[in-house]
């Protein structure tokens, strides 16, 4: 048995004062596995990975995270402390900030590492790994190219050295090429020990860089599987074709 | 001869206003609140100037800092008790257009009431002085506090593009989730932000206080020229009013010196008139979601 990460015991969430968009989700990530989240649109994905980092709240249940100074309990903690524990969540709309520049985006990307020759060397590890982004390093990153942005947003994540990084829609908006190259890094990422927590519209894409797969539907888990056999279970034909089992 | 001499001057009013509308554009550009009480606060600030001059002789110039802590600890009261509650409303901005409006009539007639209606100035020995190179002649009172107020603008620049505060406060100013999400306490960041407008609102007030005559009502007057200074730079953007306020200012002078003065405030409004029709986020500003 490898260890747990990342435990999620009977998470309930919505947004404001509306209906639970997620009940009683219970899900386990372990070290080094590449876990990745499927199901049709509003099945409620992104609201699990959301709950996780904080940004909402959850109603109720536990998320516990093995963090380097031993176990945390996640929920209620705010966003920002939670990013300072070794957790790191990629959202949708990339989390660049457009107009610093690409250097200035590294910067803060450690904001919450105080050792000014740590944050040195990390960056200019994560730069030995996107050597592109070094060419790039006064230009502002809402100018570069959509796969330059996306090498930035890794880069980010690795200077924090995280053990779980959540990503939310990897391929989203990006050309088939470069979600290519967004899935060489993430699993490039996940072969360090960094546990990672996908969620991804494009099910084929995402199960074939994973070891897992979880399918989810109407805010609940159905089945959690080894990815390669996820996309050969029948439920899976009737979630995307929308047959639906008589009541 | 004339004419550079206005312009010089126009210059010099021109960064006393940029520093007066910096505070307001930084409170907007991070969180979002249309500070209508900002000029009040200039006013505190050159109450606060006034009377360390008149009970302790002390220099206007020297009392900046004094005057910026002023405002500063009074921002950060304000803030706790009015700002803070509603803070990631998604109403935000149009809620605090009434609560700042709401301030500035309670310290305006806080104002009035302990030291009444009547015009005041500081008046240090260079208020009066001036300085001739050639035929020009330049006041001394305007060109220091423009020299001041333009090396407290780069000052408050530096720290902005420079120190890891100053990047994080942009980084809020541009996303409060994205900046959560990198593990930037954004209410801190917030506090922070207001906290520092208030203080250089302080600084400029001590400024003004020797170059314009002031009583307690004297921020409507002032609400006015800044609010189309931070609109005609773009909302948040201080590279914007202080081009904005420069140039406007420099107008107003050649207004004011050519045309007749009473006409020279109404560069400020024509500008935004037309800044409005034509680019209506303003020169350096970000259309708002």
């Amino acid at each position: 048995m490898s260890e747990c990460m990342l435990k999620l015991e009977n998470i309930v969430a919505g947004y404001g004062y509306g209906p639970d968009i997620i009940k009683n989700i219970n899900l386990e990530l372990n070290k080094g596995d590449i876990k990745c989240i499927i199901g049709p649109n509003g099945a409620g994905k992104s609201t699990v990975l959301k709950a996780i980092a904080g940004i909402i709240i959850p109603r109720n249940g536990t998320v516990s995270f093995n963090s380097e100074k031993g176990n945390l309990e996640l929920s209620g903690m705010e966003t920002y402390e939670i990013m300072k524990t070794g957790l790191c969540f990629i959202p949708q709309d990339r989390s660049l900030f457009n107009t610093l520049t690409v250097a200035e985006n590294l910067a803060m990307a450690g904001y919450t590492i105080n050792d000014k020759q740590d944050l040195r060397g990390r960056i200019d590890e994560a730069l030995d790994t996107f050597p592109r982004l070094k060419e790039r390093l006064t230009q502002y990153a809402g100018t570069m190219s959509g796969g330059e942005q996306q090498q930035l947003i890794f880069a980010r994540a690795i200077i924090l050295k995280p053990r779980v990084i959540l990503i939310d829609e990897p391929s989203l908006g990006l050309a088939p090429a470069i979600v290519e190259q967004a899935f060489q890094h993430i699993e490039n990422i996940a072969s360090k020990g960094v546990s990672i927590l996908l969620v991804e519209q494009n099910a084929r894409r995402g199960l074939s860089s994973s070891n897992f797969g979880t399918v989810m539907d109407l805010g609940e888990i159905v089945f959690e599987k080894p990815a390669n056999q996820v996309l050969s279970d029948d439920r899976i034909q009737e979630l995307y074709l929308g047959k639906r089992k008589k009541k | 001869m004339f004419i550079i001499q206005t312009i010089i001057l126009g210059l010099c009013l021109g960064f006393v206003y940029a520093l007066m509308a910096t505070g307001l554009t930084l409170i907007f550009g991070v969180m979002r609140i249309v500070n209508l009480a900002h000029p009040i606060f200039i006013l505190v600030g050159a109450f606060a100037a006034y009377y360390l001059f008149v009970i302790f002789g002390m220099d206007p110039i020297f009392a900046i800092p004094l005057c910026a802590a002023t405002t500063a600890i009074l921002g950060a009261i304000t803030y706790k008790l009015v700002f803070e509650k509603d803070a990631g409303s998604q109403t935000y901005s149009e809620m605090t257009v009434l609560l700042t409006f709401g301030t500035a009539m309670v310290l305006d007639g806080t104002l009035s009431y302990l030291f009444k209606n009547t015009q005041r100035i500081t008046s240090p020995p260079y208020a009066t002085d001036a300085i001739f190179i050639g035929d020009i002649f330049l006041p001394t009172a305007q060109l220091y506090s423009g020299l001041i107020s333009i090396a407290l603008i780069v000052g408050l620049g530096l720290f902005l593009k420079f120190s890891k505060l100053g990047i994080a406060i942009r980084a809020t100013s541009l996303s409060r989730v994205n900046a959560e999400l990198v593990g930037i306490d954004v209410k801190f960041v917030c506090i922070f932000s207001f906290v520092l407008g208030c203080a250089l609102a302080g600084a400029a007030g001590s400024l003004v206080s020797f170059v314009f005559s002031f009583f307690p009502a004297k921020h409507w007057e002032w609400i006015a020229i800044l609010m189309s200074l931070v609109v005609l730079g773009g909302m948040g953007s201080i590279l914007g009013v202080v081009i904005s306020a420069a140039i406007l200012s420099v107008m107003a002078s050649l207004v004011g010196a050519f045309i007749a003065p009473a006409w020279s405030t109404m560069v400020f409004f024509v500008a935004l008139f037309v800044m409005l029709l034509v680019k209506p986020h303003g020169m350096f500003g970000k259309y708002l979601e």
